[in-house]
């Protein structure tokens, strides 16, 4: 061992000093926690898209259902007297603008939570590319 | 387009896949680095897993400046010396002059260990050097990365790192000329 070894000596002795080799499953508790951590960010990403969902969706609610709560005249809006409407015992009259918003709400709500455009299937299996 | 980026494209449009590649073919490097830094194989492999969770997470940030290797080893280094600091080995070495006449007969001590009792005294040598005189000769020894690349990954110039690898080389036999000594006169 003196001062002015060479580059390459050391080398060597520092390579038979650590000679432990790579742990044979290195790689496949690296790629398992991978997958895990991505699996955990698909998670986090449904449920962000989930509670934007519900946002939009309680918005939708309270912007159509504005007018029933509001009094709105529905007479006005269909082009009656409230006399006329009252007394034509038209049901569906009536309530056309409850019917309308239960239906915009339906479709509204079908085109938000529409389950094939879920990232997992009935079996929880991923349908969508990670 | 060389093979490498295009796994890096396809990895970041989620074909996880393809990162079986590069924990393939770079877990070795990526181990030796951390263990040379370290000292034990358990920490090194905490630290190497830990390294490809994070090249997998910043992988969309990684822009091929470098080998995808190079930018690989960056974060290794990091890790490792980040736990390194969490977990001091021992007192480190700092004074350069050090022993600088005791180099006479310690080959001759150096000869008379065993295999095991060399190993031992390279490692234990090794741990009293800073972290960073560490890590440059792992890069150097182990690794065997020219020294431009050593360069990149430690952010620093080339002739910094030939400066820092000659001093870290000097210490390093400063040390185990001490040790040999000691050795040598407790015989």
């Amino acid at each position: 061992m003196k001062q002015e070894e060479t580059p390459g000596e050391l080398g060597r002795l520092l390579r038979q000093a650590f000679t432990e080799k790579t742990p044979p499953s290195l790689d496949i508790v690296i790629m398992q926690k991978i997958r895990a951590e991505e699996q955990r960010r698909a998670y986090r990403r449904m449920a962000i898209a989930f509670a934007l969902k519900i946002a939009v969706f309680l918005a939708a609610v309270i912007v159509l259902l504005w007018p029933v709560f509001a009094n709105v005249n529905i007479a006005k809006l269909v082009g009656q007297t409230p006399t006329a409407i009252n007394s034509s015992g038209d049901w569906l009259l009536r309530h056309a603008v409850r019917i309308l918003v239960f239906a915009a709400l339906l479709f509204f709500g079908r085109l938000l939570f529409n389950p094939r455009n879920r990232p997992y299937d009935a079996r929880g299996k991923s349908t969508s590319k990670i | 387009m060389d093979r490498e980026t295009i796994y890096i494209r396809q990895v970041i449009e989620g074909d996880l896949n393809r990162f079986a590649y590069f924990v393939e073919q770079y877990q070795d490097m990526a181990f030796v680095t951390a263990l040379g830094i370290l000292g034990n194989s358990e920490d090194a492999e905490e630290a190497v897993q830990d390294a490809f969770m994070r090249a997998f997470r910043g992988l969309s940030s990684f822009r091929a400046q470098s080998k995808f290797s190079t930018w690989l080893c960056r974060i290794v280094i990091n890790v490792a010396l980040s736990r390194s600091k969490k977990k001091p080995l021992s007192k480190y070495v700092e004074d350069l002059d050090l022993a600088e006449e005791l180099a006479v007969d310690i080959e001759s001590a150096y000869e008379r260990l065993n295999a095991a009792d060399r190993a031992r005294y390279i490692r234990h040598a090794l741990e009293r050097l800073n972290p960073e005189d560490r890590s440059i000769l792992t890069l150097y020894y182990l690794n065997e990365q020219p020294i431009e690349e050593i360069a990149f990954i430690l952010e620093n110039t080339r002739d910094n790192i030939k400066m820092k690898l000659h001093r870290a080389r000097k210490k390093m036999y400063n040390i185990l000329s001490q040790e040999l000594r000691l050795e040598k006169s407790s015989i």
